[in-house]
């Protein structure tokens, strides 16, 4: 890599400082006995769950399929993922969306008289049956609050205290077992240990700050990572065996998870917030099949042929259905959906996706400088300064030119070369694809002018300033890859995935290159990336956040 | 037997309850009586994330009567205040409040450069930037530093006339999705129309979106006077010992955390404790016009985000992009007018819609585009107009509703109220582009003030030129018992008070 791009990129190829690089200064880069602390333990804070998260827990724990969090629930900030504890608030309305929630899902429950004797999981002998709302309560607090709860819990739901009756008093004054289930089930629900991950370990007397987290707590950071929800009780089982204390333990744990479809769901879901199309896709029938192309992607990448996650970027054929195969001019399927070769070099991997491309779309036409900071921002983690005050970015190009890449000249004059080089040429080479990701050879008419812009042809040439040349999505990608880029930016948003914590310091920075080392030099799988991360130390680890 | 209650069961739980439950209800009339007798005072602010006018220099501002003072006209855009036809929302006529509101336009937020933003003021660019000075009358940075923003001014008056109350302050937001995303659109506090300065930092309330979950929150706590009384009394006391026990669960648990995780348990200690309260303040409905409304039932669909075209235009369908906003909004307008009716609360904020807001207009007034897209050209100008307009109905529903709502001693609730709307830009000079006549721009803005607390005068269209819209409500607060300021902005719009 050759010159830098003075004032428009950060020079260091992403928004981290130089200490705060894998392998930059300040920190030390080997771990050595005097290394501080602090540089090798991130940060973790109490996270809330997800509205995603709470429907998935809610299904786990009572067999409810009504996904209603969303509703409900505050809006969770993306800062690219939904999971930024420091961006969570505490509110009213949290509160008593909570509750809402909770007295429906109860309701719901004793409604259903097939799930509710499912869940509940005994028959009551009376209204006032201990032994079966205990047992109950035991099996369903273990999976909520993702730990076995102890006497004094049971005591205290069943019993409650001086201003809480308990949920056998409440099933005695109404003379109806299930009321007291309704009560355990909206305490549940509620409960902090339901509503925040409390991973929070076990203060180490000889290192002030530092905190190892219980096997339950390993088990729950381990689901919510790889499932988005709550551990099984299968994987609870595992814990309190002591099999997830090892490394080795961990990994083989995980492995096992990355069979359940909801790791496919969730990997799924970590590329589309990290690269910015999660809510993009156009909703008719042709965006409902582009999902299903890049979900087909990764499920046969990442997890059916276990190939490179290098090759979600690469891959040669795609899965397409009738509606998307004639949109991208491929073969239709004789079967109806199926894989289908690309029929030109250009197109390859996920950023040749309808998915990826309907980023950057402005004044009825793809936008290169849109498009070209998504692929900087998004993909390759780059800093982009904003625009300068004087500029309207609303605005199209001032120019009288038919063309598009004429029009798009002038930020090739004085100030705006800065950073419309870093961008301006990426989405040029992308320019061939247009929103739902067809080949086109020209530009469009648009139609509020009074010339034919079709005329125009595109050549699709484009450039990574300092890494190379490329035309269309496919060398794009191979760019990405082959400078590292889309390597290094795909562990650091990992990693915020993992901590739930958008700004990233120099301990984030040390365990990251932890798992940049682990994976080695070249391509990876999704299983040796999952292992690399459950088993660091990093990941049974944490430092106490800091107040402000 | 599930939902069922017999007598046997409640005779053998209400000891307990009987106890406690009448020492805490009270009623909008006790409470009155509590504070000398005297009407509460009330306060809402509404809000649309739209400017009033559209690009361009064949186009006009489009939320400006011609004439100013008494008998302003009304453009098409305000025609919910008059009794003429309308074809949005769901009257086939406006809601006939001129008379009782007054157009005060002529305002700007005044900008600067980053490190040089003026007091009251924006940074340059535009969107997400303006609400809070005129909400705080305290400058906005782009982004929202340890040193920027201030308390929003339905919390200020909150904390002077809510005392008593169940919920000194509402917050809401009709809007049930963003619709698209974006650089700009990820949340993070950005919504907040209300906000609270504590500590050094601005933090935003999250709103209530969901209209069931405003009534729940508002009316599920009433105590039915006679049928269901028992079961209602047993069912709340189950509520405050549900909230009761998860306090104690939050309070053992915070003993084991640090001290950034405490401070965050505390907070969500606090809102349980808030909600219990709230619980255990139970009113009784029937006196005077306080009554509990007719559940909103299910929420609306949250519809999805918007369609692509082919050529990447936005695509408006009908029924994407748009969660019944109407309906959702008229709700919320209604609640909260009965949550003041019945002095649940006296302090109301509501946000109509996002900054930038992406609503599909087709199906509220239909045009053909989204809300936002209207201002840089999209749709007709009639359809923009109307866009306006469908936001001033919502307003104009609370203002008449108020007007028409008496209090136990005869006067009418809007006596005793401030009713404003105020938008997220003006129109004109855009100092980012450097172009004149453009919707991003904070000159030329336009509030509507309603209510005649503190002899606020209505019927009036008073220019204003170049106060800042914090004026208007530093102009209110002396009829809260409040000093004439806000922020960092003070003083009076001539005409509008006295």
């Amino acid at each position: 890599m050759g010159r830098r791009h003075a004032g428009t990129i950060d020079p260091r190829n992403n928004e981290l400082p130089d200490w705060e690089r894998p392998g930059g200064g300040g920190g030390g880069g080997g771990g050595g006995a005097t290394e501080d602390l602090r540089d090798t333990v991130p940060r973790m804070g109490l996270r809330r769950i997800t509205a995603l998260q709470y429907d998935s827990a809610l299904e786990v724990v009572l067999g409810d399929l009504s996904r209603p969090a969303r509703a409900l629930l505050p809006e969770d900030p993306r800062t690219p993922f939904d999971t930024d504890y420091r961006e969570q608030r505490v509110s009213p309305g949290l509160i008593e969306g909570s509750e809402l929630l909770a007295r429906d899902a109860a309701a719901r429950l004793l409604e259903d008289t097939a799930r509710r004797d499912t869940v509940v999981g005994c028959t009551p002998t009376t209204a006032t049956d201990r032994d079966c709302m205990e047992s109950f309560l035991r099996r369903g607090g273990r999976l909520a609050l993702r730990r076995a709860l102890t006497d004094e819990d049971v005591a205290f739901f069943l019993d409650g205290d001086d201003a809480f009756e308990g949920a056998l008093a409440s099933a005695e004054r109404f003379d109806d077992f299930y009321e007291g289930v309704s009560i355990v089930v909206q305490l549940l629900l509620q409960d902090p240990e339901f509503l925040y991950r409390v991973e929070i370990g076990t203060p180490v007397p000889e290192k002030p700050g530092y905190f190892k987290l219980s096997a339950n707590e390993v088990a729950s950071r381990m689901a919510f990572f790889l499932w988005g929800s709550v551990p099984s009780s299968a994987l609870l089982d595992l814990a309190e065996a002591g099999a997830l204390d090892t490394a080795a333990g961990r990994t083989s744990a995980a492995m096992d998870m990355l069979e359940d479809p909801r790791a496919r769901e969730r990997f799924t879901l970590f590329h589309s917030m990290w690269l910015g199309y999660e809510k993009l896709i156009p909703g008719d029938e042709l965006g409902l099949a582009m999902r299903a192309e890049t979900e087909a992607l990764f499920s046969r990448v990442l997890f059916d042929d276990e190939m490179a996650w290098q090759d979600v970027f690469r891959l040669e054929e795609t899965y397409v259905n009738e509606i998307l195969a004639m949109n991208y001019d491929l073969p239709v399927p004789e079967s109806g959906s199926d894989w289908v070769r690309y029929e030109m070099d250009a197109r390859r991997g996920l950023f040749s996706h309808g998915t990826f491309l309907s980023i950057g779309g402005k004044l009825g036409d793809t936008s290169p400088v849109l498009r070209g900071l998504a692929v900087q921002t998004r993909a390759f983690c780059r800093t982009i300064n904003p625009a300068p005050p004087e500029v309207d970015v609303d605005a199209p190009p001032e120019s009288d030119a038919l063309c598009k890449e004429q029009r798009y000249a002038q930020h090739s004059e004085g100030g705006c070369i800065d950073c419309h080089a870093a961008m301006d040429p990426v989405g040029f080479g992308l320019e061939a694809f247009d929103q739902r990701g067809r080949f086109r050879t020209h530009e469009i008419d648009i139609p509020t002018t009074d010339v034919d812009e079709s005329v125009c042809e595109i050549r699709g040439d484009g450039e990574l300033v300092d890494i190379g040349t490329f035309s269309g999505p496919g060398e794009l990608a191979e760019l990405g890859l082959e400078s590292g880029l889309l390597r290094d930016c795909f562990l650091k948003q990992m990693h915020r995935f993992v901590v739930g914590r958008g700004e990233l310091d120099r301990s984030d920075a040390r365990t990251i290159d932890e798992l940049d080392d682990a994976l080695g030099e070249g391509d990876f799988t999704l299983r040796q990336l999952v292992t690399a991360i459950v088993s660091a130390d990093a990941f049974v680890e944490r430092q106490e956040e800091e107040v402000e | 037997m599930a939902n069922g209650l017999t007598r046997r069961a409640l005779l053998r739980g209400l000891g307990a309850t009987a106890a406690v439950l009448p020492a805490l209800e009270l009623t909008a009339e006790s409470r009155a009586s509590a504070q000398g007798g005297a009407e509460p005072k009330r306060f809402v602010v509404m809000y649309g994330g739209i400017s009033a006018g559209r690009d361009g220099s064949g186009d006009t501002h489009h939320l400006l009567p011609t004439r100013t003072g008494a008998g302003y006209d009304l453009p098409r855009s305000m025609a919910p205040l008059g009794t003429g036809a309308i074809t949005y929302g769901e009257r086939e006529r406006g809601y006939g409040v001129q008379d009782e509101v007054s157009v005060v336009s002529g305002l700007k937020i005044p900008w600067g450069p980053d490190g040089a933003i003026p007091p009251g003021g924006k940074s340059v660019h535009f969107h997400y930037n303006t609400a809070e000075p005129q909400m705080s009358g305290v400058r906005r940075g782009p982004n929202r530093s340890a040193g920027e923003g201030g308390t929003s001014v339905d919390l200020i008056i909150a904390d002077a006339i809510g005392e008593g109350t169940i919920h000194p302050s509402l917050s809401y937001r009709v809007q049930a999705a963003r619709y698209i995303t974006g650089s700009n659109s990820s949340g993070g506090g950005l919504d907040a129309l209300s906000t609270r300065r504590a500590d050094g930092r601005t933090r935003g309330i999250d709103a209530v979106v969901s209209p069931r979950l405003a009534y729940e929150s508002l009316f599920s706590g009433f105590i039915p006077p006679d049928d269901g009384r028992e079961e209602a009394i047993a069912r709340m006391t189950q509520r405050r010992g549900i909230l009761s026990a998860l306090r104690t669960r939050t309070s053992s648990i915070r003993s084991r955390l640090g001290r950034y995780d405490q401070l965050r348990l505390e907070q969500h200690f606090d809102e349980l404790r808030g909600l219990e309260r709230r619980l255990a303040m139970v009113p009784e409905p029937g006196t005077g016009a306080c009554v509990v409304p007719t559940t909103p039932g299910t929420d609306p669909a949250i519809a999805d985000g918007h369609r692509t075209r082919e050529n990447g235009n936005l695509l408006y369908t009908p029924g994407v992009g748009y969660s019944r906003e109407t309906l959702r909004g008229n709700t919320m307008v209604d609640l909260a007018k009965m949550a003041m009716t019945c002095d649940l609360t006296r302090s109301v904020a509501m946000r109509i819609s996002l900054d930038q807001t992406f609503i599909n207009a087709q199906d509220p007034v239909g045009g053909a585009s989204d809300m936002h897209e209207m201002t840089h050209g999209g749709a007709t100008p009639q359809a923009f107009q109307d866009t306006l307009g469908w936001h001033v109905a919502f307003f104009a529903r609370m203002v008449a509703g108020l007007r028409d709502t008496m209090a136990p001693d005869g006067s009418s609730l809007l006596d005793h109220t401030n009713v404003v709307l105020l938008f997220e830009g003006g129109y004109g000079f855009d100092p980012e582009s450097g172009n004149s006549q453009k919707a991003h721009s904070t000159e030329n803005m336009v509030m509507l003030v309603g209510g005649r607390l503190g002899g606020v005068n209505g019927g009036l269209h008073i220019r204003a030129v170049d106060m800042h819209p914090a004026q208007v409500f530093s102009s209110l607060l002396p009829g809260y018992g409040l000093p004439s300021r806000l922020g960092e902005m003070s003083g009076s719009v001539p005409g509008l008070v006295g």
